[in-house]
C-alpha cells in the first residue's frame, strides 16, 4: 500500500517535472524557422543580431546551493517474455562548495526505493547512503582529504592497477566510493599521494558471511608528468574488491596482499597508448584441498582512439600466475571448482559516436574475457533531451562456456531503461 | 556524478585566435603590410592581450535557421558557464596554458580541463580532464593525426573546435592577401590561409578567409572552406570593444553551414594582467578543488 503511494507521487513529480519543461520548450520553438540547406548569407550580420532571444539566459535556481536528481530505472529480461528484473527510483541530493578560506567540501545522499518487481526487493526495499562526502584542504603544496570519494588508480578503467575501489560488477563497471584519508604533496610536474583506508568495501553475495576479520588497505603513488605522457609508481597493501570462496571449507574470504605497479600513457597523434602493469604478491588462489596465496603479474595495453565525435577503446589485459600447478582451481560463480588456467587474457573493444549533430549518442562494445570463457556484447543508446534531462537505453548479452566458471551466466539478456533528471 | 564532456574539450583559450588584438597607433588604413605580416601582427596583439587573463564566457549552441530574414534559434539553446584562466609561457611567450572550470550547468558543474598550446608546429598540444566519478585526470589525445577524413575535436559540445582555437604555429600556412577595402565601416585585408601539406593532413580546413581590421588587427570574420573548397563553416566576431587598451570581440559566433548549428561565445567579464601563477596552471587544479577555489577566489577578487 505504501509502496503504491509512494510509487505513485513519484511518478507525479516526474510527470509535473516533465510537463514543466514541455511547456517551456513550446514558448522556444517555432515552426515558422525555416533551415537553410547550405550555408546561406549573412553579410546583414550585426553586433546586435539577436539570435537566442530570451533563451539566453541562464535560469536562476530557487535553491543555487541545492543539486537534485531523480533517476528511474528499469530492466528487463528478454529471455523471460521481457520480465522485469529491475525498477527502482533513486534520489540524490547534493552540495558542493567552499568551507573556510582553503577548504572544499562536497556531500551526495542517495535514496533508492526497490519496486516489488526489482530483483532486490525480497532482500531490501529501500536504502539511503551517502553516494559521496568529503573535505579537502589545501596548504601550500600539501592537500589532504577525508571523506568518502573514489581513487583512481592506473591507466587503463578496470585495468591491473584499478584497484583501490569496487565496481557494481560485471554488467555495470561503474566505480563505488569508499571511505579514505589521503595527502598528496605536490612538486613541478610530479606528486606524491597517499591513501588510508580502515574498512575496504568488499563485494559479495549477500547470503554469504565474510569469514576473515577486516583489513586496513593502504596505497601511495608517484606520479611524474611530462610533455606527451604521464606515468606513475603504485606501492600498497589492498585488500580484495571481491571476496573469494575458499572451495575447501565453503567460506569467503578477502584477504590483503601487497602490490607494485607501473602505469604511464603516451599521446601518438589522435591516439593515446595506455599500459599498466602490476605484481601482486599473496593473492588467495584455491587448489585441490587447500586455500593458497600466490604471486601473479597482471598487465593491461590499451588504445584510447579519438576521431571526432567517434571514440574508440581497445584493451588487452593479463593475469599470469608466477606460481602454478595442474590442480590450481577457479570458483565458479555458484561456488563449484573449474581447473584454472595460468594465462588469463581478456579482451576489450568499444566504440562510441553520435548521429551527426544530434543529441543522440550510440555505443557498442565486446569483451571476452577469461580466455573467452564469457563473451559480453552490449549497445547503449543515449538520448541527451537538454541540459536538465537524458533518457538510456541499453542492452546486454552474455554467452558463457557452459563448464568453465561463468557459465551461470550463460544465456544473460537484459534491456535497461533509465531515465534521469537533475537540477 | 560527472557527465563525459565528450570529445575532448580544449577550451585553450577561447580568446586566443579571433577575438583580440591590440590598438595601434602607427597602423595606416591601406596597409603596406604583407598577409603574412598582418597575419603576424594579429597573432602578436592578440598573445599581449590573452596574456594573464581571467574571463568568464557564456557558451550558447543551438540549431539554427531563417525567420523574416533573420538568424534564428530553431530550438532551446544549450548555455554552458565557463571560467578560463590564461598566461603566456615558453620562448618569446609564445605557449599558452590554461585551465577551463565550467560553472553551469548543474550536471557538468566543476568539470575541469588543463590545456596545454605549443606555438611550435613539431610539439602536439597537451589536455587533461579531470574525472570525479573515476577519481582521476585524464589526457585527452587531442587530434593531429595524418588522417585526412578526421576532423578536429569539439570543445564542451559546442561547434567550436580545438582547430579553431589553435593560434601561433604561423609557420604551417602560405598566406595570401586577397583584397583591401571596407567591411562594417571598417578598413580590413581580406588573406587566405592555406595550410602547408603536412599542416593540410592535420587539418579540417582547406583553406580560411579573414577579414582583418588592418587599424586595430582584429579579425572580424572568418570563412573556413573544405579540401573541396566548399564553405563549411563561418565566425562573426561581433561586440567589438576596447577594454583595458585592448580592442576585442565579446561575442564570437561560429556557424556550422553544413549542420546549420551555432555556437555564440560571450565573455561576460574578462581581466587583462591579473597575476595567474603558472603553478596553478597544472594538473593540481584539476585534482585539489580546494586549491583551485582559493585560487579561483582570488582571481575573481582581483577581476572586480
Amino acid at each position: 500500500m505504501f509502496n503504491s503511494l509512494l510509487r505513485q507521487v513519484i511518478f507525479v513529480i516526474f510527470g509535473f517535472i516533465f510537463l514543466l519543461n514541455v511547456n517551456a520548450e513550446d514558448s522556444f520553438f517555432d515552426d515558422d524557422t525555416v533551415f537553410d540547406e547550405s550555408g546561406g548569407e549573412f553579410d546583414e550580420w550585426s553586433d546586435d543580431s539577436d539570435v537566442f532571444g530570451e533563451d539566453a539566459d541562464i535560469e536562476k535556481k530557487t535553491l543555487s546551493w541545492l543539486d537534485f536528481g531523480v533517476t528511474q530505472k528499469w530492466g528487463f529480461n528478454p529471455a523471460s517474455d521481457y520480465s522485469t528484473t529491475e525498477e527502482r527510483t533513486e534520489i540524490t541530493l547534493g552540495t558542493s562548495g567552499s568551507v573556510s578560506d582553503s577548504g572544499y567540501g562536497e556531500v551526495e545522499l542517495k535514496a533508492t526505493q526497490y519496486w516489488p518487481s526489482d530483483s532486490n526487493y525480497s532482500t531490501e526495499k529501500n536504502d539511503l547512503e551517502v553516494e559521496k562526502a568529503f573535505l579537502q584542504f589545501s596548504f601550500d603544496d600539501w592537500s589532504t582529504k577525508i571523506g568518502k570519494y573514489t581513487i583512481g588508480w592506473g591507466e587503463l578503467e578496470g585495468g591491473a592497477l584499478d584497484v583501490v575501489n569496487p565496481s557494481g560488477g560485471l554488467t555495470d563497471p561503474s566505480m563505488l566510493p569508499q571511505w579514505f584519508l589521503s595527502a598528496t604533496r605536490y612538486f613541478d610536474n610530479r606528486d606524491l599521494s597517499f591513501f588510508y583506508n580502515t574498512n575496504p568495501k568488499i563485494s559479495k553475495s549477500k547470503l554469504l558471511v565474510l569469514k576473515n576479520d577486516t583489513y586496513d588497505e593502504f596505497g601511495m603513488r608517484y606520479g611524474i608528468s611530462s610533455e606527451g605522457s604521464d606515468m606513475a609508481f603504485y606501492l600498497g597493501q589492498l585488500v580484495p574488491n571481491d571476496a573469494l570462496i575458499n572451495l575447501t571449507d565453503g567460506q569467503v574470504y578477502a584477504t590483503p596482499y601487497q602490490l607494485i605497479g607501473f602505469g604511464v600513457n603516451k599521446a601518438f597523434n589522435d591516439y593515446l597508448l595506455k599500459f599498466d602493469v602490476a605484481y601482486k604478491n599473496n593473492i588467495q588462489q584455491n587448489r585441490t584441498g587447500q586455500f593458497i596465496k600466490v604471486d601473479r603479474l597482471d598487465w593491461d595495453l590499451a588504445f584510447d582512439i579519438q576521431n571526432d565525435d567517434r571514440q574508440w577503446l581497445i584493451s588487452i589485459n593479463s593475469q599470469y600466475l608466477l606460481d602454478f600447478a595442474d590442480d590450481y582451481l577457479t570458483p565458479s560463480i555458484l561456488g563449484v571448482g573449474v581447473s584454472a588456467k595460468r594465462n588469463n587474457m581478456s579482451y576489450m573493444a568499444s566504440v562510441s559516436d553520435k548521429f551527426g549533430d544530434s543529441d543522440w549518442k550510440w555505443g557498442l562494445s565486446n569483451v571476452i574475457s577469461s580466455n573467452n570463457d564469457l563473451n559480453l556484447s552490449s549497445a547503449t543508446l543515449d538520448w541527451d533531451i537538454n541540459d536538465q534531462w537524458q533518457a538510456s537505453f541499453s542492452g546486454t548479452y552474455i554467452d558463457a562456456k557452459d563448464n568453465r566458471a561463468f557459465a551461470a551466466l550463460d544465456d544473460y539478456q537484459r534491456v535497461n531503461l533509465e531515465i534521469k533528471y537533475q537540477y | 556524478m560527472n557527465k563525459p564532456v565528450t570529445n575532448d574539450l580544449n577550451l585553450k583559450l577561447l580568446l586566443l585566435t579571433f577575438c583580440v588584438a591590440m590598438f595601434s597607433l602607427n597602423a595606416v588604413a591601406d596597409t603596406d603590410l604583407s598577409a603574412r605580416e598582418i597575419m603576424e601582427r594579429v597573432d602578436e596583439e592578440s598573445r599581449k592581450s590573452t596574456d594573464s587573463a581571467f574571463t568568464r564566457m557564456k557558451l550558447t549552441t543551438c540549431k539554427y535557421g531563417k525567420k523574416d530574414g533573420k538568424i534564428k534559434c530553431a530550438e532551446k539553446p544549450r548555455i554552458k558557464l565557463v571560467e578560463n584562466a590564461q598566461i603566456n609561457t615558453g620562448i618569446d611567450d609564445k605557449d599558452t596554458k590554461s585551465v577551463a572550470i565550467i560553472l553551469e550547468p548543474a550536471s557538468e558543474r566543476g568539470i575541469g580541463m588543463l590545456s596545454y598550446s605549443y606555438d611550435d608546429s613539431d610539439r602536439d598540444n597537451e589536455t587533461w580532464l579531470y574525472l570525479s566519478a573515476l577519481g582521476k585526470v585524464k589526457r585527452i589525445s587531442v587530434r593531429n593525426s595524418d588522417d585526412e577524413e578526421t576532423e578536429s575535436a569539439s570543445i564542451f559540445g559546442t561547434e567550436m573546435t580545438t582547430e579553431d582555437q589553435e593560434s601561433g604555429k604561423l609557420d604551417d600556412y602560405t598566406y595570401e592577401l586577397l583584397e583591401q577595402g571596407k567591411f562594417r565601416g571598417r578598413e580590413v585585408a581580406v588573406i587566405e590561409s592555406t595550410p602547408k601539406p603536412h599542416r593540410l593532413s592535420k587539418s579540417s580546413y582547406g583553406k580560411t578567409q579573414s577579414w582583418v581590421d588592418t587599424e586595430r588587427f582584429i579579425t572580424l570574420k572568418v570563412q573556413m572552406f573544405d579540401k573541396n573548397s566548399n564553405p563549411i563553416k563561418k565566425l562573426e566576431v561581433g561586440k567589438v570593444e576596447k577594454i583595458n587598451d585592448v580592442w576585442m570581440g565579446r561575442s564570437l559566433t561560429f556557424f556550422n553551414t553544413v549542420s546549420n548549428r551555432l555556437t555564440n561565445m560571450r565573455l561576460e567579464a574578462i581581466n587583462f594582467g591579473v597575476d595567474i601563477q603558472e603553478d596553478f596552471l597544472t594538473q593540481r587544479a584539476l585534482t585539489d578543488q580546494a586549491f583551485r577555489e582559493k585560487y579561483l577566489k582570488d582571481l575573481r577578487k582581483q577581476a572586480q
